[in-house]
């Protein structure tokens, strides 16, 4: 097997934006991942903080930052780096990236009619971020499609308390070619029929043809294309005016999968390798150093020999972190300590709150290499990063994301530089 | 104080016995109605493991309740066999199940009149391959798995059919007696409403079940209860295509029952004070995988799903004979009782079916209903176990495949699935919104499926809220409804409750991706209280 | 057994546990992205699961999981490391096993009599008879075989009689050294269709001073395995690994050009036909794809690199089978050997052929759907300049040839060629000298 400079475990956000990194800066690297994950499973836009009370993500990262042992609390200078880098990765794949550091959180309608605060998204769902004026928002369900729920959501949205929001909201559901005799509609069949340019346009002109009189932003599920997504977007704003936004819902998330697809052909177009389907098994330890990892294959497991390994599996949502029966957390490759409250109080009793268990994670030094119970390097040769980090509340602080690309940014950029002694 | 309705007998309690009460009576030409405080069979029946017991299980410890077992066994698989999966049981002893109890269990099951028949290890472990080698005997039994929501619908059906009327969410707030001590009347109040209706009768049948004794108080009787609360675990798949016990007396993790697309492992017993203080506990769940370890090795890595209680309707007869107490709720016996609050309290008119088990629910309705019948010089015999129950009991018996297999030769836009685990499509829940007037997620749940498998709602809550919320917008469903935002919260939570003792694993990874969703990509945490809808009708 | 031992690779239904729903698997399946009549793995694999009983005998409820081409992506993509088109394949099996299947798939499956019928003197009639129109019109009508289903023309002669007819090993040789020494599974492809295919891997082994003893064997049984005849390719499977065994427990490895074949050795005679035995455990452990063997070798610094230069730009599909195989990509490392030679990924999921599937009338055109952007990469590779394309497995290779129109050939025949040159090249240097 090839040797790489750098072996980076999981292929989620923090995974492939190190080892897209990696490669840009000249080293060799293997991706090597058990599945795809966390991209396809979430909206897609950039979650950088957003807590409650901050006005920015820069303030909301601020306020992160002060708390103790939140990973901003030391991966906050390397945000701007990597937010700035992960714009350019996804712009050279298409996509946009619109919002900064430091404009303003702004409430933007979900799937059911909620609102949630957003600050960085992709260009298609960019326009739910701009005043609202005297626009009205026109959500578009589409027949057979179980996963867009305009009536539902129109009506939350029209009970809201949504200050500077939209002059009303309604909803219209139009019926698409051809979807009838289709089963169980999902969001990567109507987006690969969005890629097909005859389709996309007879849909275009259904959609425009019930958008009643007035001034709307149209509100449409998530599937405006995969692989052709800027011309299907283009396509769309042309049709149906500028106001053209895409709202996600449930996995599997075409918004996450244009990410998905663009970091690895950004990694793969630096002669990065992306490996899907190898599941570490095994790994080979001498002392403090991980040697080399072997994946799950046919017959005998396949051995990746590195310099550096990179953990970027997940935390409990990705699988990273498990939890046997006993209620013991473990880190699934190298066996790695977590730091988790007392298993009494791992919940809340609303699943709607935050539960105190979503903050465990793997505790690591300032080069984010994991630490041991006595606070002693666990390994020296690991980094981990992303959602595997310890004390965040990403789903409260809406900041999986902007961790993930920052503790990216802060490993591949220290070992590119060699700053890390080994 | 609106309308009075005016009937021979009130039956307070929506399960099993209740349902079978109810048919009993307007089957004999009594003018009956039955009111249950939350949905149907939302109690002990629909919280049991889900088996139709050979009465095996009983031989030794309360004879009495094994041979009305397998007379009842006998009776169902007669009058609702769709409600049945003719599984088959085995009682396996395993290295830790006594020598003593194994010797004598041919001998009493015989005495019983239960067929027991001994099975060589060879042909248990071809069958069963997940079994634990080291069980030494084995003997096969008529159990089967049971599903008891679709055995009260089938009851409330046929009781309607002749002529009697169930309502739920319609707790009893108040008994209304005469200057003799005779009950006259029945107050309720609708739970959704608030509107209070109050029915006159001749007699009462409390088959609250654990609750008999809140019921009992209501008409100024004193009842005392010993409810135990009976915990299982639902294991994402099927570990035994047969239902499997231990081969002792009854005890902690002793058996496992296939029922639909899952298997029951089932069941501890603890002696509880309030029958809705059901909550599982982590020693019980400990307990429960402990245990099934020994009847399939390895069991406590598989998938748990969800962990839940019931609490069974154990009446202490020695206690209120003056007996001591007993510690042990399974010690007390499982056979029903009926009792006349006229004789023994001086509340004429209302009696309480207390004891028994889901199996011989027929049984026990007829007992009750001979004694008011009895009373009311009602002359007409019991047809309850000639008679077939009315759809869908009277099906052929449940396969597992059943449902998949319509799936694939169904078509178009009604067969899209909203619950993609237990394959229910959009066709099912429509029909099950139309007949069922619900509004509460949970209700339709139970006959449905909907949310019952792996990802424990965390796909079709969202789906089926906005099918509920349309509903609600067309005027298709009753004003009293709860809009589709409370619908969707309270089903998670329920949803969450039963996941949260048994989160590891898949599970909490599961319990993850739907946090993921619901908060992270719909911020249902923010929701409106109330959707725009509701608020244009106030 | 335990549930926790099930609860493996050996037994894919139980892995199906682990199913989180999430639907990773959706988005990446090739045939639910081409036709409407396949409700995608998730649908079919982990959730149809739970309502099939335990056993293939069981009564099946089945009916579109049979549309699943076996591809495996979704397995690779499924972040819980569910089995998922192993399991479709287990549930294809108890629809054979509860209805029955057709005499085409019986007869496409059965390679081994295939070739005794047209690998032979006979094989340029037989080989016009797949060329001509009306016959294989006449297929398509009696028997389900699409017209332009890909099939290749017959050899004149097998492998295996060719091998014989040279009198060389077909058994353990007199001074045994198994590091030395390799098995080659030669496999039917080799066998029946392209011999020349496996006198390229001899020259390779044997120019890396490799023995080459080629036993007896049969075909490995993957179209039975894919088709649900588990029957059938349990008895093919129970042939090979009786032959393959002895040299396996010997520490011969055993190596195939065929990464069908070798995935069949090396992991399908568990996963699906529950050969769990010494034996199997025995050749799964000894069986190497050859190019994995190379790279092997060339990680030891043993591989002769003395490769000629071959200056050429070629599309190279790594099939699902090699994916499968969880070794990564071989032939590109190899390929990276050869000096001028540019190997490009195709980056492009599957082929549509599958075996067996890409020639059935009615799965025909969505094979050729699924593998539609993979043909049109291999033209524009062709269009700019290139004379070939590569890919390890026959079924693929042929599917891409037929409909890329681009020749289509293993990576070992380009290593051969170029060691070729390289002998060509060193004796015209000698014969100057001289």
């Amino acid at each position: 097997m090839p040797t790489a400079d750098v072996v980076v475990i999981g292929a989620g956000l923090a995974g492939l934006s190190c080892a897209a990194e990696l490669a840009e800066r000249g080293a060799r690297v293997f991706l090597a991942a058990k599945g795809m994950a966390s991209t396809h499973w979430t909206h897609g836009g950039l979650d950088v903080a957003a807590p409650d009370g901050a006005a920015t993500p820069r303030a909301g990262v601020r306020a992160l930052a002060a708390r103790a042992g939140h990973p901003y609390a030391t991966l906050d200078g390397d945000l701007e780096a990597a937010v700035l880098a992960h714009g350019g990765r996804l712009r050279a794949g298409g996509i946009g990236l619109v919002g900064s550091l430091d404009g303003s959180l702004v409430a933007i309608p979900t799937a059911i009619g909620a609102l949630r605060p957003a600050g960085l998204l992709p260009d298609a769902q960019a326009a739910a971020r701009d005043e609202w004026g005297h626009d009205g928002l026109l959500l578009v369900g589409i027949e057979r499609y179980r996963d867009a729920w305009a009536n539902y959501a129109a009506r939350n949205l029209a009970a809201a308390d949504w200050p500077g929001g939209p002059r009303e909201v309604r909803a219209v559901t139009v019926r698409l070619d051809g979807l009838d005799r289709l089963r169980n509609l999902n969001a990567r069949s109507l987006a690969h029929l969005f890629d097909d340019p005859a389709w996309r346009s007879r849909a275009l002109r259904a959609i425009a043809a019930a958008i009643p009189p007035g001034t709307w932003r149209i509100g449409l599920p998530a599937v405006l294309g995969i692989t052709t997504h800027r011309q299907v977007l283009a396509d769309a704003r042309a049709a149906l005016g500028p106001g053209v936004l895409e709202i996600p819902s449930l996995p599997p998330s075409v918004p996450g999968m244009r990410l998905f697809d663009v970091l690895r052909e950004a990694i793969l177009g630096r002669g990065g390798r992306v490996q899907m389907g190898f599941d570490v098994v095994d790994v080979e330890r001498h002392d403090r150093r991980i040697m080399a990892i072997h994946t799950e294959a046919a017959s005998r497991t396949l051995r990746l020999a590195a310099d550096r390994f990179v953990l970027a599996t997940g935390g409990i949502g990705g699988e990273g972190i498990r939890a046997g029966a006993d209620g013991h957390l473990q880190e699934r490759v190298f066996g790695l300590a977590v730091s988790a409250p007392h298993r009494d109080a791992w919940f809340s009793d609303d699943p709607l709150v935050p539960h105190p268990l979503e903050a465990a994670g793997i505790l690591t030094d300032g080069d984010l290499r994991p630490l041991d119970p006595s606070g002693a390097i666990a390994l020296e040769n690991v980094h981990v990063i992303g959602s595997a980090l310890a004390g965040m509340h990403y789903l409260a602080e809406r900041c999986g994301d902007g961790v993930a690309l920052a503790s990216a940014h802060r490993v591949a950029a220290a070992l590119a530089a060699g700053r890390i002694a080994a | 104080m609106r309308a009075r309705a005016e009937v021979d007998v009130v039956v307070i309690g929506g399960g099993a016995t209740g349902a079978g009460v109810l048919r009993d009576l307007a089957m004999r030409g009594l003018r009956a109605t039955l009111v249950e405080r939350g949905d149907f069979a939302s109690g002990t029946s629909g919280r049991y493991h889900g088996l139709l017991h050979s009465g095996a299980r009983y031989v030794e410890s309360d004879p009495i309740s094994a041979r009305h077992c397998i007379e009842e066994n006998a009776v169902l698989r007669r009058i609702a066999p769709g409600t049945i999966e003719p599984t088959g049981g085995y009682f396996v002893a395993t290295p830790d199940d006594p020598d003593d109890y194994l010797e004598r269990f041919p001998a009493a099951c015989a005495a019983a009149g239960i067929d027991a028949e001994p099975m060589s290890l060879d042909a248990l472990f071809r069958a069963e391959p997940l079994l634990n080698r080291r069980i030494r005997a084995a003997y096969r039994v008529p159990d089967a798995a049971l599903e008891p929501w679709e055995l009260v619908d089938a009851n409330l059906a046929s009781a309607r059919e002749h002529g009697a009327t169930a309502h739920r969410y319609r707790p009893v707030v108040g008994i209304e007696r005469d200057a003799g001590g005779a009950i006259t009347a029945v107050h309720t109040r609708d739970a959704r409403s608030g509107e209070a209706e109050t029915i006159g009768c001749r007699a009462v049948i409390s088959a609250a079940g654990a609750w008999a004794g809140t019921v009992a108080a209501l008409a100024g009787a004193t009842l005392h209860m010993s409810p135990g609360k009976g915990s299982m675990l639902i294991l994402n798949r099927r570990m035994t295509s047969a239902v499997v016990n231990r081969l002792a007396p009854p005890g902690d993790g002793d058996i496992l029952v296939p029922v639909h697309t899952v298997c029951i492992l089932g069941t501890t017993d603890i002696t509880i004070e309030d029958p809705d203080d059901a909550r599982v506990t982590r020693d019980e769940v400990e307990a429960l995988l402990a245990d099934g370890e020994r009847l399939v090795p390895g069991l406590s890595g598989a998938r748990v799903l969800r962990a839940y209680a019931g609490s069974r309707p154990l009446y202490d007869a020695a206690e209120l004979d003056g007996l001591a107490h007993h510690d042990e709720s399974r010690e007390i016996s499982r056979a029903h009782h009926v009792i006349d609050h006229g004789t023994r309290d001086g509340v004429h008119g209302l009696w309480s079916i207390v004891g028994g088990k889901l199996t011989t629910y027929r049984l026990m309705a007829r007992d009750a209903v001979d004694a008011v019948a009895r009373a009311l010089e009602v002359t007409s015999p019991c047809r309850t176990a000639d008679e077939v129950l009315p759809e869908p009991a009277e099906r052929s018996p449940y396969w597992l495949g059943d449902r998949l297999a319509a799936l694939e030769s169904e078509g178009g836009g009604d067969a899209d699935l909203i619950c993609e685990c237990e394959l229910v499509t959009r066709r099912r829940l429509a029909v099950a919104l139309d007949e069922r007037d619900d509004s509460s997620l949970d209700d339709l749940r139970r006959t449905t499926r909907l949310g019952m498998g792996p990802c424990q709602g965390a796909f079709c809550i969202p789906r089926a809220a906005a099918m509920l919320d349309e509903r609600r917008a067309d005027g298709r469903l009753a004003p009293t409804a709860p809009d589709a935002n409370a619908a969707l919260r309270s089903f998670a939570a329920e949803r969450f409750r039963g996941t949260r003792p048994i989160a590891w694993g898949d599970q909490l990874t599961e319990l993850w991706l739907a946090a993921g969703t619901f908060r992270g990509t719909l911020a249902a945490e923010s929701l409106p209280a109330r959707s725009g809808a509701a608020d244009a009708d106030r | 057994m335990t549930f926790h031992d099930a609860a493996t690779r050996d037994f894919p239904a139980f892995s199906t546990d682990a199913c989180i729903k999430c639907n990773v698997c959706t988005t990446v399946c090739p045939v639910s992205r081409v036709t409407d009549a396949f409700p995608g793995p998730k649908y079919v694999g982990p959730q149809a699961q739970r309502f099939r009983g335990p056993s293939v005998h069981d009564r099946s409820p089945d009916r579109t999981v049979d549309l699943c081409s076996g591809c495996g992506i979704c397995t690779r993509a499924c972040p819980a490391g569910v089995l998922i088109a192993e399991t479709n394949n287990r549930a294809r099996a108890a629809i054979v096993d509860s209805r029955g299947t057709s005499l085409r798939n019986r007869l496409i499956s059965d390679t081994d009599l295939l070739i005794r019928l047209g690998s032979n003197a006979l094989a340029p009639f037989a080989n016009l008879g797949l060329r001509n129109r009306v016959l294989r019109w006449l297929a398509e009508k009696v028997l389900g075989i699409h017209r332009r289903g890909p099939l290749a023309p017959f050899s004149r002669t097998t492998f295996r009689r060719w091998w014989r007819g040279q009198g060389r090993a077909t058994t353990v040789p007199a001074t045994p050294d198994p590091s030395r020494t390799v098995v080659y599974f030669h496999g039917c492809a080799v066998n029946g269709f392209e011999p020349d295919l496996g006198r390229d891997a001899l020259a390779v082994l044997e120019r890396n001073g490799f023995s080459v003893i080629v036993p007896p064997q049969v075909c490995c049984g993957l179209p039975f395995i894919s088709n649900g005849l588990y029957d059938h390719a349990r008895r093919k499977a129970r042939r090979n690994l009786g032959s393959l065994a002895a040299f396996a427990r010997a520490g011969y490895r055993i190596v195939g050009t065929s990464t069908s074949c070798t995935h069949a050795l090396k992991a399908e005679y568990r996963e699906m036909l529950d050969l769990a035995d010494e034996d199997a455990r025995a050749v799964a452990d000894a069986t190497w794809d050859i190019c994995e063997l190379l790279v092997d070798l060339h990680d030891r610094g043993e591989l002769d690199i003395g490769f000629a230069p071959i200056a050429e730009r070629l599309p190279y599909h790594p099939p699902c089978q090699l994916k499968s195989h969880g070794i990564g990509t071989p032939a590109m490392d190899l390929f990276a050997l050869v000096p001028g030679l540019r190997a490009v990924d195709s980056d492009h999921d599957c082929c549509g052929a599958a075996g067996t599937y890409g020639l059935k009338k009615e799965r025909w055109q969505i094979a050729q759907d699924v593998g539609a952007p993979l043909f049109a990469t291999v033209r524009a590779a062709a269009a700019a300049g290139a004379s070939r394309a590569a890919c390890d497995s026959e079924t693929c290779r042929w599917q891409i040839e037929q409909s890329s129109g681009v020749r289509t050939v293993h990576p070992v025949t380009i290593l051969a060629e170029s060691y070729r040159r390289a002998d060509a090249a060193a004796e015209e240097r000698w014969r100057r000298v001289v």
